[in-house]
């Protein structure tokens, strides 16, 4: 057991330890807490297989096992814990691996706040969702090589150079562009440990050996093995954070050496140096603890997205069907992206309010929110597969979600839906296959051993919880798909299965969206045919704008009632209007009174944006 | 540190006592019972014809069991002997060889045994598998890719060596910038003539090596777009090429996919004169041709030919509607004289109105006695038809039949060995999605055995392997070039070839945008 002196001597005093246990807590609560490593999963859903298979594959290129590590570690994302843990040990390791690269500064010692730097600057990267593991990973595995060439250089000097060689290919192979900074490292060690040409031409030797590597051995592009784990792409907050990372480090060690040499220069005339000394034990605490906070606080500050959270929480809703915890988290916003608009009317309909409640969220995005097909990106594939699969179009899903694996790869999520939609459609090979490979994954293994041990009883598939609906609403009639057109699509889908109520409320909350109030009337005997007992509370209203429009008091709606309410509100609604000279002067008045009517969207539809970019 | 030592001896110690105390577990089978059943075993390698030089047929037992034992055996040579790694039945490789190599022509038989609750063994009846005289040939190319729809990412050409387990790369796109390749070919079987498209990226265009030269070519002219699906001429100097404008559409029930060829013509590229010809009976403006294959002897070239799209428009709904289940694909040929390179006349030889089924890629045997198509119910792109199935035309008596080797679901695409004696094709009979290369042995009359599964080292390979075996192709390997070399080839714009057109054909103006059928995934 070690003392208290023992570790006063191996430089952990309680101080030190007491700071960075609540340093690691508070960063614990943060990941699990705000960040929630869950939304993280949802975003960049980390294809990880536990088969030799799926290993060996990674270990054929340069940066192959970073990629592996941090495809393993990212699985724990799943579970929001275990992935704040995860993370927090990511950070903590840092901190580790600096103290290891300090410990070569003697007599020189560095303040703890040089330590945690960039464990800092890996919580703020952390907490973005797209931010890859890979780069931590990566980063570590360079610490920690260059911390074994400096224990071998300062073991036995001579081999120093061949040493440096052999680590540099090897941290090649394991983090592949993370070689850069491992030889940027030796070359700021080099600057104050020079001895002999051989130092340089071992240095020489290395930066070729990526490129010798694509041109010969390895099955990868020299681009992609270098840059493929490194934030190339762009002026984003990742890559200011993560550049800011390797900078910090590369400038620490070459002031640690440099007061190193400066230290021995005066050897016998002055005590060890400190970096950030003060004499003030209180006041050095202070200057810590407020620095960190500061830090901490800008990094949080600069890494948070409150629009991007958004939507995740409401993507992650949506993925585990909690759609009234989807519509509750929605509710009084007056403006949402194109996906939230989306999952909302989707949360809607599965809570059978579309039609009634649609207009008391934002509509923002006309038909573009209620089909997604219009906007390819890498992000709505899964989401139109999602789509298609509740409206019981099964080839459309297929479509939808083999694209996804196209541009994603084979996600748990994407798996699920492939193993669920050969299940419907009756290719239980085909189902197996993927039910299988779940069965390699972590967070979706219990998931497939479910099905796999069911997926030959149809009795016990037929009352699934997840399937039991999905069966009866298959499509025999072939058509042809339209791609670019998804109300063709609805149309089609209802002649071949006129009893699909989700097809029929989407064209008629497509027609809603778009005011065709002509195709609504002709459809009201639909809605006696589909049981209805009432009108939803949106069409009545377009109803009541049509017979305004049309100057006509009665119509035939199938011995439906409107609602008086309805009609009494409307009146409201045509009375406020007739205060203004135009609906330009009326729109603050209207949308104070009625913004959650579908009157006031049809009096002000929305500006739709040309793509979904600038909807993140 | 002394402790330490200590813990690691006696844990080396017990995993030891434990590792050899499991190998000499005592397997009794001499009192096994008898069971007059066939086992189960996945993939199913019963009564079926192999190579001499295939890789062991490694398998699983489909029987509940305690403990797994095999013994394979022939006329000559020693039995093997394996006890199952659970219900595994994994081979020595070289055991396996040697049998093989010493009883071509021999049966080969199995044996298996199942250890049941109460460690009773039981035997089931022999399996009896055929050792044919002839070799395959001793590789497989082929693409492995998702299922595609419209995108593809991550993609890459590989090589089968077929006697052993070794899978490696020709190509794979995460060298090439993610781009798309295809149609990789072999010119007789030869690794000394291989070549394969890739597309979109600064790749592009056909990788060609002959004789131990490399080079990339731009096949595109003005009278046509860069060629696929390639047929070398047996003289290794000429390869035919169609040149299609493919588009995918989607069903709402069934397969979803599926493929339509708005236009296409035949070209010829001459590689000695890099130069692109055709001839109006490969490239007529009245008909669709595509799918090229020269004849064994290099004296005919065969094709698929379908009267032009405007010919199936419907007149109904304004002209917006296609017949597209309509179009069928006559098998055509038109006679070559390679040594003067006269064409001859054009004979329509299956012809697909009077069968009301299409005929898709015909492969003529290299001993020229055969002509292997697939048949479906429409089209060009057999792949996604779960009714297309081989037929077997023979080449003296023109009569052909359906192959024995067909299953309910999709059997197409085609591959000849070199001796004509076996063929390898795609087939979805394992599950619905993607395809694996099946192998069957063709006998003197044309007679199909039952086929099986390219062997794997791990019969749970399947299972879980999610890509599709795209266009399979026997040839004698390895491929002669590195993939390194391909793609510093294929990246040099420098020193690419572009193709001439035949002066007979200047002036003769074609659409040559490439086709998209399939688009690259962004990234």
């Amino acid at each position: 057991m070690k003392t208290a002196r023992s570790m006063k001597d191996n430089g952990l005093s309680l101080l030190t330890i007491g700071k960075s246990f609540i340093l690691l807590s508070g960063c614990f609560l943060y990941f699990w807490l705000w960040v929630n490593p869950t939304l993280i999963f949802q975003t960049q859903e980390p294809v990880f297989f536990s088969s030799n298979r799926f290993l060996l594959e990674h270990l054929t290129w340069p940066g192959g096992v970073v990629e592996y590590l941090s495809a393993l570690l990212g699985q724990f994302y799943y579970y929001p814990a275990a992935g704040a843990l995860v993370l927090t040990m990511i950070c903590w390791k840092a901190s580790i691996a600096m103290g290891w690269l300090y410990s070569f500064f003697k007599p020189v010692k560095a303040n703890y706040i040089f330590l945690v730097i960039p464990s800092i600057l890996l919580l703020g990267l952390s907490s973005l969702y797209t931010y890859n593991l890979s780069f931590s990973i990566g980063l570590l595995i360079t610490l920690f090589m260059f911390n074994l060439l400096l224990k071998g250089a300062a073991g036995i000097p001579a081999i120093r150079p061949l040493l440096f060689w052999i680590l540099a290919i090897v941290n090649y192979y394991l983090a592949g562009g993370f070689v850069i900074l491992f030889i940027l490292l030796y070359i700021i060690y080099l600057l104050f440990h020079y001895k002999k040409l051989f130092d340089i031409l071992a240095v020489l030797l290395v930066i070729p050996a990526p490129w010798i590597t694509a041109q010969y051995l390895a099955y990868i592009s020299l681009h992609d093995a270098c840059f493929t784990h490194l934030p190339v792409k762009g002026f984003t907050v990742i890559s200011v954070l993560a550049w800011s990372l390797w900078i910090y480090i590369l400038a620490i060690m070459f002031i640690g050496w440099l007061m190193q040499r400066r230290s021995a220069a005066a050897a016998g005339k002055e005590p060890a140096r400190y970096l950030l000394a003060l004499k003030n034990k209180t006041l050095a605490g202070i200057v810590q603890i407020s620095i960190l906070l500061l830090l901490i606080a800008g990094v949080i500050l600069s890494t948070g997205d409150s629009l991007v959270k958004s939507l995740l929480t409401t993507d992650y809703l949506a993925r585990h069907h909690q759609w009234q915890q989807l519509l509750d988290y929605q509710t009084g916003k007056s403006k949402s992206s194109l996906y939230e608009v989306f999952e909302t009317n989707r949360a809607l309909y599965h809570s059978g309010k579309l039609l009634d409640e649609m207009f008391a969220f934002p509509q923002n995005w006309g038909t573009n929110s209620l089909f997604l097909t219009t906007q390819f990106s890498e992000l709505s594939l899964l989401h139109n597969s999602d789509l298609d699969y509740d409206l019981g179009y099964y080839n459309g899903s297929l479509h939808w979600v083999y694209e996804a694996v196209s541009m994603r790869g084979e996600t748990g999520f994407n798996l699920q839906r492939l193993a669920l939609l050969h299940l419907l459609k009756g290719e239980k090979n085909s189902a197996r296959r993927y039910l299988s490979s779940l069965h390699n994954t972590i967070p979706f293994k219990k998931w497939a051993m479910h099905y796999l041990a069911i997926m030959n009883n149809d009795s016990l598939l037929q009352i699934d919880p997840e399937l039991q609906d999905k069966f009866t609403r298959s499509i025999s009639q072939d058509f042809m798909n339209y791609q670019s057109n998804p109300e063709a699509n609805l149309i089609n889908i209802l002649q071949a299965d006129p009893g699909n109520k989700m097809a029929f409320e989407y064209y008629m909350a497509a027609c809603l969206l778009n005011r065709q109030w002509g195709t609504i009337v002709k459809n009201i005997p639909v809605f006696r045919q589909m049981g209805y007992t009432n009108l939803p509370f949106h069409i009545q209203e377009a109803l009541l704008i049509y017979m305004a429009q049309n100057r006509i008091n009665t119509l035939d709606v199938s011995d439906y009632s409107m609602n008086i309410k309805i009609k009494t509100q409307f009146s409201a609604f045509q009375q406020l209007m007739s205060r203004f000279r135009n609906k330009t002067e009326a729109q603050t008045s209207m949308y104070e009174s009625f913004r959650h009517t579908y009157w006031y969207y049809a009096l002000y539809p929305p500006v739709q944006p040309n793509s979904a970019a600038g909807t993140r | 540190m002394k402790n330490f030592i200590i813990y690691m001896v006696f844990a080396l110690v017990v995993s030891l006592a434990a590792l050899f105390g499991c190998g000499g577990k005592n397997i009794n089978i001499h009192h096994a019972a008898i069971i007059d059943n066939l086992p189960a075993i996945d993939p199913d390698y019963t009564d079926i014809i192999i190579p001499p030089n295939i890789a062991p047929l490694n398998f699983r037992i489909q029987q509940a069991g305690a403990g797994y034992y095999a013994k394979i055996y022939s006329t000559a040579g020693d039995t093997i002997k394996v006890a199952g790694k659970g219900n595994k039945i994994l081979i020595p490789e070289k055991a396996w060889k040697t049998l093989l190599t010493a009883n071509a022509g021999n049966e080969l038989l199995i044996d298996i045994y199942i250890q049941g609750k109460d460690g009773a063994w039981s035997r089931y009846k022999t399996i009896t598998n055929r050792i044919a005289t002839q070799k395959i040939d001793s590789h497989l190319a082929y693409r492995l890719i998702n299922p595609a729809f419209n995108y593809w990412s991550k993609m890459g050409l590989y090589q089968r060596d077929l006697e052993s387990f070794k899978q490696t790369p020709i190509l794979v796109n995460r060298m090439t910038e993610h781009n798309c390749m295809n149609c990789h070919n072999f010119g007789g079987n030869s690794a000394d003539r291989m070549l394969f498209h890739m597309r979109a990226g600064k790749g592009s265009g056909m990788m060609l090596y002959r004789d131990g030269k490399l080079v990339k070519v731009n096949t595109a002219t003005d009278f046509n777009a860069a060629g696929a699906y390639p047929s070398w001429h047996p003289n290794g100097n000429l390869i035919a090429m169609s040149v299609n404008k493919l588009q995918m559409f989607y069903h709402s029930v069934a397969e979803p996919r599926d493929v339509i060829d708005f236009k296409s013509d035949l070209i010829i590229y001459d590689i000695n004169a890099n130069m692109v010809t055709s001839n109006p009976k490969l490239a007529d403006p009245d008909y669709m041709e595509t799918f090229p294959n020269w004849s064994g002897d290099g004296r005919y070239l065969y094709f698929c030919r379908a009267p032009k799209l405007e010919n199936y428009i419907l007149p109904e709904n304004g002209g917006e509607d296609l017949a597209y289940d309509r179009i069928l694909y006559d098998l055509a040929r038109v006679s070559y004289d390679p040594a003067t390179g006269k064409w001859g006349e054009l004979e329509v030889v299956v012809n697909a109105q009077e069968i009301n089924m299409s005929v898709i890629i015909p492969k003529t045997s290299p001993d020229n006695r055969f002509l292997m198509f697939t048949l479906s119910r429409y089209g060009s792109f057999p792949i996604y038809h779960s009714f297309s199935d081989l037929y077997l035309l023979n080449l003296e008596s023109l009569e052909c039949h359906k192959l024995e080797c067909n299953s309910a679901s999709t059997d197409s695409y085609h591959s000849w060995s070199s001796d004509s004696r076996w063929f390898v094709f795609s087939s979805k009979r394992r599950d619905e999605v993607c395809s694996r290369p099946f192998f069957s042995y063709l006998d003197e009359n044309g007679h199909a055995s039952k086929p099986f599964l390219l062997p794997q080292k791990d019969p749970d390979f399947y299972d879980t392997f999610n890509k599709t075996y795209n266009v399979p192709e026997l040839f004698n390997g390895p491929v002669q070039v590195s993939p390194q070399e391909l793609v510093r080839v294929a990246h040099n714009q420098k020193k690419m070839l572009k193709a001439e057109l035949d002066p007979a054909l200047k002036g003769n103006k074609q659409d040559n945008t490439e086709s998209t059928l399939y688009q690259q995934a962004k990234r």
